[in-house]
């Protein structure tokens, strides 16, 4: 009581010792403007309670000039010494997160091969530390000078499962007894060398089995005699592994593979922010991470199917600066450097390989890629081999201007694109075997692709020669005028106009070509021929520069008293630029692709093996415009069309009792001339209507008389074509809970649906494209994630436990935090068997069969669509089922993930946290696709609609955090 | 004098006076009628309290980023507001980016405030969460100090990406393509607000917050989430702006909330986080749910 007493009377000491030595508080208690009688009146009877309000703001300016925190009146070092501060002073964090394939559950796609568990090693490592720079007797940085370091670093290793089908080990030598087609009927394998015109030949009558119109002797015993077997075949085979499982059905899905990857990731993120005086703020970002990723042993053999070891380097630096030049104008400006570089090609050994196979004319040492028709191949991936070196350069300015019930933003960018691209497709070369130079020439279900290979006869070769990289440049410039403007209490309207312009592509060096419709080719003399950059009156680009105008309008209306709704809606038309991509597209004549073409690929093949490929007939550069004549021929389309979009966008949202939040939303966009594929448009294509030909297009010089361009294959846009069109709409519910005892969850649902003309492989009919309008490939329309965090109501001050000790503090501070995610499946794109099209249809659809249900009543592994419903179209037709199907779909995918935090409070601004998380924690199996290649309705693959296993597993991963 | 008033300043916060009491906000019809207050299940004697009607010390915290038409709006509606409430409310401002300043102690003057507030930056790197506590703490041996009335009031625009602390988790290796460390991102925010929500448990003035642009993503969900735990375990309210048209009457609503709060004085010899109970004859109470007796 005396110490009450004590304080009282120093209280009672201080107020009045308040009152008489701070003039100023007075002074700052009386209001300046001038006082009304009412005001005055209300004073005199206040005066009682004014002793306590005087008392009150004496205690308050003692407590903040004691912590430092007026003006000029204490030091930083002081302020946090005070009342704990916590921006004067280094915080951070130092982690570790584990995995390992000891707390996990077995992957379902393991498991069903047999396998009892999938490598993994994981250990994630790092800290982060930030607060005041200072240096001590260096620089004292507290108040205005901050740092933020982060260091990470990844030790990994982990198992991934392929399930392939590999040629079974008679068959490697040319024992093909044992092969069966699709329906599992016996195949028989025919001769090459036994192909001549069949005297019989009714030529008004169709190709049959029984009007061949060139006949084949069967190899005796469906083996190929061991001298007919191409050495280079014979040496590459030693490194293609033996089947070591029987999924099937028929010898298919024998080969299981597990390896596992190495992952070893380093890198840091440093930040340092400078303020200069009050208005102007420097910031300085530097971000640097190393990275190697060795290739996946699919196969343990040099021979494998995968992409080579890489190595990653990332490196971005930036400088930005923020001034408040007025308290109405803000000015903020920034640049950015950030390369990026993906290298395999510095990995390789010195092997050659190809010379080690006896495969010759190729210019790489690695292995070359062998792929057969009906099985896994062999060699790498295409466009594995690769150095890019990226580089990209921005510079953003913006002038914020407030004027009333206006805010104007003034904002200009520009950026500059240059990479430096080495990417072979096929440093030593690429081999297509396909079974028709073993089958009867004409008849589908005959042949093979591996015994075709046995024989080296490739009926499709491709080499690529890039002698030193291409170094693309492209730069763009945005102008933006912006106005935000409240019309009324409830209304907001803003409006926005951007100009963009982007330049072309261009090369450093020049070094780059394209397709020009109208150029007269030497050789042929005829319109279509390669013009060269900076040659011959053309520019260094191919295309213009595009100057687009963007405007944007939205809407921002709250239609109640009370606030709690508010209505948002926005219109908008934009384009999106022509991206740079990597590789060596549009650099013929510098670099080079052979590729020796077969003049039937029924009865002849383009290469073999053991002759290896044909050399280029002139050394690189070759600058002829005729240069790519006979293959295919890239072309950067000469026009300023660019994809653009118009997007409406609507919502409505509420506020709900108890903390929740409805939000509705619907959404339409619309787009025109979207980048596609040169096999997506009718460039060199031969018009459909020669499929009345029939096999006479299998016959290359009569295809080619056919084709817009004769003397050139394909004319190849590398994804770079304005052409396709896409029509998205949406409607989406979020329901959102504010925590309130403890839980807080993000409810979210949303229907969309989305139709093109261009996605997937490609198109049946590039000539009608409407014929191509379909829900988009690889689309879920669907789409349900709920996010929550839950406080366990445990530990003191909590309902549960809330009675202070040992075990309240051990229950105590558990956070469950989850995610679930559910996508409905992507529309099932059926395929046909086979493709008797003479090679003018490149991706046939397959026929719908009348009266059959294609759904089946409980979708299961065992048959999720009725293959019945479908057959391949006849030889040299159309099919009639759409691209992607209006109403089948693939197997819908869902994942739960939890995690469960355990935090330790050591003081005040240490803790540690313990994390458990267990990804897909219920462990479950998401459905492969099924078997979509239906057949002719004499051989349907036994297999189609049915799906072969599921994949995924639940991980564990273990963490600990100390935060200070 | 400095050494004075510190001497002055320990006494006051160290006297047994203040750390057997406790205040707490409340909201109910006529608090000057027989209310019955329990800390824990015991019952705690009611010293005092001020109603409605007595003088309020509001610390306005600015912590404004990025929306100047917002912080405009807010600003305006602010004054128009407080000069609507009359002479019983003296504002103090602080700025809270780049560590917590005081810009003018607590007035009843509306002229200097709005001078104030229209001197401040609209520019820097959101403070919030880095000063909430020492806003408390301040609040709380202001409330101590005297029979008066003290609450706080946050007004911010920043998004948690322009904090300087490493609360995002920023990708630093793009090439580790396996890495599940950043799937729950909003952890690390929930740490730190955890680690405040701690220390508020023991806060007696009410803290409030006002965001002026209410983000819908994923991190500034976890981060806004925050704020509302800030309010709730101080018996204050956190509300989160939509649009600026919104502005005017969310800042409305809350200082009429603010305004119409009392503060009950109790005894409170008890430990530990304790579950608050208040009920009135005259209907229905708000108040905090629990607090950490002093």
């Amino acid at each position: 009581m005396k110490l009450v007493a004590l304080a009282s009377a120093l209280l009672g000491v201080f107020a009045q010792a308040a009152v008489a030595a701070t003039a100023g508080v007075s002074e700052s208690l009386e209001t300046t403007e001038a006082a009304s009688a009412q005001q005055d009146r209300v004073r005199r009877k206040d005066r009682p309670e004014m002793a306590q309000v005087r008392q009150a703001v004496q205690a308050f300016r003692l407590i903040t000039a004691s912590a430092g925190l007026r003006p000029g009146a204490a030091s930083d070092a002081q302020r946090t010494a005070a009342v704990g501060g916590r921006s004067s002073s280094w915080h951070g964090r130092v982690f570790e997160y584990l995995r390992n394939d000891a707390l996990d559950a077995v992957p379902h796609e393991v498991v069903q091969r047999g396998g009892d568990r999938n490598l993994r090693r994981r250990n994630q490592f790092g800290f982060t530390l930030n607060g005041p720079l200072a240096v001590p007797k260096l620089y004292d940085g507290r108040g205005r000078t901050f740092f933020t370091l982060s260091y990470e670093g990844t030790r990994e290793r982990v198992g991934r499962s392929y399930l392939r089908t590999l040629a079974t080990a008679q068959r490697r030598f040319g024992d093909f007894s044992d092969l069966v087609d699709k329906a599992g009927n016996a195949l028989t394998i025919y001769d090459p060398a036994s192909t001549r015109a069949n005297p019989l030949y009714d030529a008004s009558r169709r190709v049959s089995r029984s009007n061949l119109e060139h006949v084949r002797d069967p190899f005796p015993n469906n083996r190929i005699p061991s001298q007919r077997l191409d050495s280079v075949a014979l040496a590459a085979n030693r490194e293609y592994p033996l089947p070591n499982t029987a999924v099937g059905p028929f010898y298919r899905n024998n080969y299981w593979s597990n390896p596992s990857e190495r992952n070893t990731p380093d890198g840091f993120i440093a930040r340092v922010d400078h303020n200069l005086g009050d208005s102007q703020k420097v910031t300085l970002n530097i971000n640097s991470s190393d990275g190697f990723s060795d290739g996946l042993d699919i196969y343990p053999t040099a021979a494998n199917y995968a992409r080579p070891d890489r190595e990653f380097v990332s490196r971005s630096v930036s400088l930005s600066d923020t001034v408040n030049l007025t308290a109405n104008l803000t000015y903020r400006a920034s640049v950015k450097a950030r390369s990026e570089i993906v290298d395999t090609n510095s990995l390789l050994g010195d092997q050659d390989l190809p010379r080690d196979l006896g495969l010759q004319g190729v210019n790489g040492k690695v292995f070359p890629a062998l792929r057969f028709r009906g099985y896994t191949g062999m060699g790498p991936s295409q466009r594995s081999y690769l150095r890019n070196a990226l580089a990209v350069y921005d510079f953003d300015n913006e002038l914020i201007l407030r004027a009333g019930k206006h805010t104007w933003t003034i904002a200009s960018t520009a950026n500059l694109v240059d990479w430096g691209t080495l990417e072979l497709d096929a440093p030593s070369g690429t081999f297509s075997f396909s079974d028709r130079l073993t089958g009867l020439p004409g008849i589908n279900n005959t042949g093979d692709g591996f015994a075709t290979y046995l024989l080296g006869q490739a009926w499709r070769a491709e080499a690529t020669d890039q002698p030193q990289p291409a170094y693309l440049h492209r730069k763009s410039f945005q102008n933006t005028v912006g106005n935000q403007w409240q019309v009324r209490p409830n209304l907001t309207l803003s409006l926005r106009v951007t100009v963009d312009a982007t330049s072309p592509r261009t090369e450093k060096y020049d070094r780059q070509s394209s397709f020009d419709l109208s150029a007269i080719n030497d050789a042929t003399g005829t319109p279509g021929a390669l013009v060269f950059a900076g040659r011959n009156g053309q520019g260094r680009a191919f295309q213009p520069y595009r100057v687009r105008t963007e405007p944007r309008i939205g809407i921002s209306w709250s239609p109640t008293e009370s606030r709690s709704t508010v209505v948002r809606g926005s219109l908008l038309r934009s384009y999106s630029a022509v991206s740079l991509r990597s590789g060596p597209f549009a650099t013929q004549g510098f670099s080079g692709r052979r590729f020796p073409v077969s003049q039937n690929r029924q009865l002849v093949p383009a290469v073999t093996l053991a002759q290896g490929f044909p050399a280029l007939t002139n050394p690189l550069p070759d600058l002829r415009n005729d240069f790519a004549n006979g293959s295919d021929v890239d072309m950067i389309p000469a026009t300023a069309a660019q994809p653009n979009f118009n997007h409406l966008s609507l919502e409505v949202e509420r506020k709900l009792p108890k903390g929740l939040m409805l939000r509705a939303r619907g959404r339409a966009t619309r787009g025109r001339d979207l980048l596609v594929g040169g096999h997506i448009v009718s460039l060199n294509q031969v018009p459909l209507s020669a499929l009345a030909y029939r096999d006479r297009l299998n016959d290359e010089a009569f295809r080619r008389s056919l084709r817009p361009f004769p003397h050139f294959q394909q004319i190849r846009a590398n994804y770079q074509y304005p052409s396709g069109r896409l029509h998205y709409d949406e409607g989406q519910v979020t329901l959102r809970k504010r925590t309130g005892d403890g839980l807080s969850f993000d409810f979210d649902y949303a229907y969309r649906r989305r139709k093109d003309d261009y996605s997937g492989r490609g198109v049946q009919n590039p000539h009608d494209r409407k014929s191509a309008w379909a829900h988009s490939v690889g689309f879920r329309p669907q789409r349900l994630s709920l996010s929550y965090t839950y406080e366990l109501p445990i530990g003191p001050g909590r309902p549960l436990l809330g009675r202070r000790g040992p075990l309240a503090t051990l229950v105590s501070d558990w956070t469950v935090s989850g995610y679930t995610r559910w996508y409905s499946g992507d529309p099932i794109v059926l395929e046909p068997m086979f493709n008797n099209t003479g090679g003018i249809v490149r991706f046939l659809q397959v026929d719908a069969v009348p009266g059959m249900n294609p759904h089946v009543r409980d979708p299961g592994p065992s048959r999720w669509f009725n293959p019945h419903a479908f057959v391949d179209p006849p030889d040299f037709a159309l099919g009639n089922v759409a691209r992607s199907h209006p109403t089948l779909r693939n197997p819908d995918y869902r994942n739960h993930d939890i995690s469960i935090t355990k935090r330790v409070v050591l003081s005040q601004e240490q803790s540690v946290e313990v994390l458990v998380q267990s990804f897909n924690f219920l462990n479950q199996g998401n459905w492969y696709d099924p078997d979509n290649e239906i057949g002719p309705a004499n051989a349907r693959n036994v297999n189609a609609g049915r799906i072969i296993g599921s994949r995924g597993g639940r991980v564990l991963q273990l963490g600990l955090r100390y935060n200070f | 004098m400095g050494a004075v008033r510190l001497a002055v300043l320990a006494a006051l916060l160290a006297s047994p006076a203040f750390s057997e009491v406790l205040k707490t906000a409340v909201w109910c019809q006529d608090p000057q009628q027989a209310i019955a207050v329990s800390l824990g299940g015991e019952v705690a004697a009611v010293r005092s309290v001020q109603t409605a009607e007595d003088h309020l010390i509001l610390l306005l915290v600015m912590d404004t980023v990025k929306f100047p038409d917002r912080v405009d709006a807010a600003r305006d509606a602010l004054v128009a507001k407080l000069t609507s409430l009359g002479p019983k409310y003296f504002v103090s401002v602080m700025s809270a980016q780049d560590g917590l300043r005081v810009i003018l102690d607590p007035v009843r003057g509306r002229a200097k405030l709005l001078e104030k507030l229209r001197s401040l930056d609209v520019r820097g790197v959101p403070g919030l969460m880095d000063v909430v506590e020492q806003v408390s703490e301040i609040a709380d041996q202001t409330l101590a100090s005297a029979d008066v009335r003290v609450a706080v009031l946050f007004i911010t625009d920043g998004e948690i990406e322009d904090y300087r602390g490493d609360y995002t988790i920023p990708v630093v290796n793009p090439s580790d393509s396996s890495d599940l460390s950043r799937r729950f991102r909003g952890q690390l925010i929930l740490e730190r607000i955890r680690s405040i929500v701690d220390r508020l448990e023991g806060a007696q003035a009410p803290l409030f917050f006002l965001h002026l642009a209410r983000q819908y993503d994923q991190l500034n969900e976890v981060y806004q989430n925050g704020m509302s735990e800030f309010s709730q375990t101080t018996g204050g309210r956190a509300v989160f702006v939509r649009g600026v048209q919104e502005v005017p009457a969310v800042v409305e609503q809350l200082l009429d909330e603010i305004a119409a709060h009392s503060v009950v004085t109790i005894d409170a010899s008890c430990e530990g986080i304790q579950k608050l109970e208040i009920r009135s004859p005259e209907g229905s109470v708000r108040h905090r749910e629990t607090v950490r007796c002093p």
